[in-house]
């Protein structure tokens, strides 16, 4: 133990400042929102894999959430509406104090993975009062990865039924927005607000740890564009 | 005493008058019902009356009824001192309520018994309980006494159709037997020693050191085997189950009993015992206290569960009987007082709650048709009465404060202390290991109720699945609440439960009154008010602290009435085939704490349990084995079974040899005559 403190004293603070300050810069490599000048057609936030093999354009960008599945939809036509923060009664009750129940309902385990780095010193989720449980009885909401396969579909509708009222549901990943690469599959569904209503769509394969932050802080009103 | 005797003929008419009118079930059942009210009212009367009399007046002459020369030796001599009066006291208030229930319960009765002759002889063995309470001569006594196993014999045996009914009733009866055999050869020394079998005279008589211990021993094995001490106790976990509901609770409350008051009358008689008695007994009852609930833990079916509960409450009586003859030895009269007035008010406690507790039981027996506690669940939203009046029961049993068992055990702790303070090195050890036991008891059958009532009446009904398909619920037509009949009586013994919690002053003094004729002293006035007075203070505390939590709950309940509910089923971790069979069960619950006693009884769990990651059909049961039933009593019965046949040959079955052994049998007195 004294070993760990020994080595945390020695690191020093390791917490990005962010949202208070700019976020670090992310490397050349990383591929966040899209650059839609130039193309022609739309572009599906929800069903594009942000490969590198494709003819898309990406910016530098990480915020991506929204809280409608066709604000997903990037249009020459006109900006993108990011996440809203949510009404106040609901801000007054999960404002400070957010406790998420994760599902994964037939994910790969990359967006676990990344859901996971948000929970490490560098970003440190829980100062923002935000915190995984191990039960939806406990929980405010929950987070869903995968496509939402035909063997988990009722596991989730019943994870979704215990959770207290008034409760929020975030997709996360390509997948539990459309069923990704998935889609075409009949095992699985297409799109996780066809099952249950979403509060907070949140695209990536997987999504980065900066995106899924951002959504979650603009959701709750502490990020606002 | 002239209210006890017309109570008395009050029920010798009616059972006549029962007996008589028998092929009509509705009047026999009415005049049944309405002469045991008014007996049982006169009976608590005159009970009451002697009781409340402020001074103790040793010699009761003015209150005695005899007939003289009745019988050689005997003589139909009663009267009633204040033991006596005590145990009436709880005699006719359990068997009121009893009585109502057992009417209630059989009014719906369609088989092929005559419910009359249940109800003359439940009148009868009133009558013979009174007699065995309020007996002044030896002989009368005894005589009572037989009548009154042979009376529950028939009682309990009223669903004599099934097999298992029928050997429970002869466990009992032949093991009650083997106890009066006792009985009479102790008797009869003290008979012979006084020179009179009446009481008054024994008890007038100085019996030696040693003739004391001896009839200690027999008293103990006799009167041992009614109380069900362990290891005499085998017939007590059989016959409970067997009788039908409301004899349970007599049986349980009263009957049990009598073995503690014919423990407390010899006491009463003889006085003076080597110490060593008393230890024996304080040991025995630790034995009995804590193997009593640790058989308990090991139930599955809910009667049997109680029926080893009486064992263990037995235990506790004892520990309280104990430590007063080791005062009393001692000379330590204050350990003695304390001590006998908390097994006195533990027996009356224990009689109204385990006769709630049994008649609670009843109704759910009655409702659910099996008294495998597997097999229930859920019953508090269908059953609330039951459900409530069961709790009330089952936190007085626990000795939990503002119920009326914590009031006797608090006494009983309190004599144990005592001794710890008055007694040497040698009373000490036994008086503070004697509270180790006590405490033992007290956590254990915290944690067997616990599980009653959680099995019984919370989660949901587990044999829904089984009986009614898989979402099939037992619907709420088929299980409903007794009516008045059965209600009224358990609701008259929760509120003496929870008045004798409350209010615990009288009761209290009416174990002082009995006290005073156990040791024929007078209780010095200061040594009641320290005991009664820091009763009465924690009680108020309590009940103080009983209010805000009352009040609390009910903020709590309107501060949510303004809330929508919303009902979903259990979190299962996404399981999707949820059963109600998933969930605690008697066995599972107890098992934990089982393994922790293993090596004390015999704790088996059949079946094994899979590893696999898809486990495929297995089955598990656990079961508890009582050590003294099937390693003691069980040989011994082999054994003796087997000479026994050895000589079977003299039985032959001829009638011819049994003329030759009449014949031989008067050639031998004519010879014995002629020398």
């Amino acid at each position: 133990m004294l070993k760990i403190l020994k080595t945390r004293f020695k690191q020093g603070c390791r917490t990005i400042l962010f949202p208070k300050a700019k976020a670090p810069d992310l490397p050349q490599r990383y591929r966040g929102r899209p650059i839609i000048a130039g193309q022609n057609g739309s572009i599906d936030l929800g069903k594009i894999f942000f490969n590198p093999d494709s003819d898309i354009v990406y910016s530098n960008d990480y915020s991506m959430a929204t809280s409608k599945r066709e604000d997903l939809v990037l249009s020459q036509e006109r900006e993108m509406a990011l996440a809203r923060a949510l009404n106040e009664r609901m801000l007054k009750i999960f404002g400070r104090s957010l406790k998420l129940r994760q599902v994964s309902a037939g994910g790969c385990n990359a967006c676990e993975l990344d859901l996971n780095v948000l929970n490490t010193p560098v970003f440190d989720l829980s100062r923002f009062g935000i915190q995984f449980v191990a039960s939806p009885r406990h929980a405010d909401g929950i987070v869903v990865t995968g496509p939402v396969s035909r063997n988990m579909r009722e596991a989730l509708l019943k994870t979704y039924e215990a959770i207290p009222e008034p409760k929020l549901v975030i997709a996360l990943g390509g997948c539990a927005i459309s069923g990704g690469i998935f889609s075409d599959s009949p095992q699985a569904s297409h799109g996780l607000d066809t099952i249950i209503p979403v509060d907070l769509f949140i695209p990536g394969c997987p999504p980065h740890p900066l995106t899924t932050l951002d959504g979650l802080l603009r959701l709750l009103g502490r990020i606002s564009s | 005493m002239a209210l006890l005797l017309i109570s008395l003929s009050i029920l010798i008419i009616s059972s006549l008058l029962i007996l008589l009118f028998c092929r009509s079930k509705e009047i026999s059942a009415c005049v049944f019902l309405w002469s045991l009210v008014a007996a049982c009212g006169f009976g608590l009367w005159s009970a009451l009356s002697v009781l409340c009399q402020k001074a103790m007046s040793l010699p009761l002459t003015g209150v005695d009824f005899r007939v003289h020369g009745t019988i050689p030796l005997g003589e139909f001599y009663i009267g009633i001192d204040a033991l006596s009066a005590f145990f009436l006291l709880l005699f006719f208030i359990l068997s009121l309520a009893a009585g109502i229930y057992g009417y209630g319960y059989l009014r719906d009765y369609t088989g092929q018994r005559n419910t009359g002759v249940h109800f003359a002889l439940y009148h009868l063995l009133i009558i013979v309980i009174t007699l065995v309470l309020v007996a002044k001569n030896a002989v009368l006594f005894l005589v009572a006494w037989e009548i009154m196993t042979f009376v529950s014999y028939f009682l309990i045996t009223f669903y004599n159709e099934s097999e298992s009914v029928r050997k429970a009733g002869y466990l009992y009866l032949i093991s009650t037997h083997v106890g009066v055999f006792c009985l009479l050869v102790m008797f009869l020394i003290m008979g012979a020693q006084a020179g009179s079998m009446n009481f008054d005279q024994m008890t007038a008589t100085q019996f030696p050191l040693a003739l004391a211990a001896l009839l200690f021993m027999l008293a103990f094995v006799g009167f041992g085997i009614k109380a069900g001490f362990i290891p005499f106790h085998i017939w007590l976990p059989h016959a409970h189950p067997a009788a039908p509901t409301h004899i349970s609770a007599l049986l349980s409350g009263v009957v049990v009993k009598l073995g503690i008051y014919g423990l407390m009358r010899v006491m009463a008689i003889v006085k003076d015992f080597p110490l060593w008695c008393g230890v024996l007994l304080l040991i025995m009852a630790a034995i009995s206290g804590v193997g009593g609930v640790l058989y308990a833990l090991g139930q599955h079916e809910i009667k049997k569960l109680l029926a080893y509960h009486s064992i263990e409450n037995i235990g506790i009586i004892t520990l309280g009987l104990g430590i007063g003859m080791i005062g009393h030895a001692y000379h330590q009269e204050t350990v003695a007082f304390i001590g006998y007035a908390g097994a006195l008010l533990h027996t009356f406690n224990h009689a109204v709650f385990k006769g709630l507790l049994f008649l609670s039981a009843g109704s759910v027996i009655h409702c659910t048709h099996t008294g495998d506690m597997d097999h229930m669940g859920g019953l508090f939203k269908l059953l609330p009465w039951t459900g409530h009046l069961f709790l009330i029961g089952s936190l007085s049993i626990c000795g939990l404060p503002l119920f009326n068992g914590f009031i006797s055990e608090w006494l009983v702790y309190r004599a144990l202390l005592e001794g710890v303070f008055h007694l040497d090195v040698f009373g000490i050890i036994f008086s503070s290991l004697a509270i180790v036991a006590l405490a033992l008891v007290g956590g254990l059958a915290a944690l067997c109720f616990t599980k009653a009532f959680g099995v019984i009446f919370l989660g949901s009904n587990k044999s829904s699945e089984g009986h009614q398909g898989k979402e099939g619920r037992l619907s709420n037509i088929d299980i409903k609440e007794g009516d008045l009949m059965l209600r009224g009586p358990m609701i008259l013994l929760a509120a003496i439960c929870l008045w004798g919690g409350l209010f615990p002053a009288n009761m209290v003094y009416f174990a002082f009154q009995g006290t005073q004729a156990i040791t024929g002293l007078q209780i010095p006035f200061v040594l009641k008010e320290a005991v009664i007075n820091p009763l009465l203070s924690a009680t108020r505390v309590l009940s103080f602290g009983g209010v805000i939590f009352s009040v609390l709950a009910l903020v709590r309940d309107f501060l949510v009435l303004h809330y929508p509910v919303r009902l979903t089923e259990t979190w299962s971790c996404g399981y999707v085939k949820l059963s109600h069979r998933m969930q605690y069960t008697a066995s599972s619950f107890a098992r934990p704490i089982l393994k922790i006693f293993r090596s004390a009884l015999v704790f088996r769990v059949e079946g094994k349990i899979s590893k696999e990651y898809f486990p495929a059909w297995t089955s598990l049961k656990s079961s508890v084995k009582d050590v003294s039933e099937s390693l003691l009593f069980r040989p011994l019965f082999y054994v003796i079974k087997k000479f026994s046949r050895k000589l079977k040959w003299i039985q032959s079955g001829h009638t011819q040899t049994y003329i030759l052994y009449v014949f031989l049998f008067l050639v031998i007195l004519l010879v014995w005559k002629l020398i």
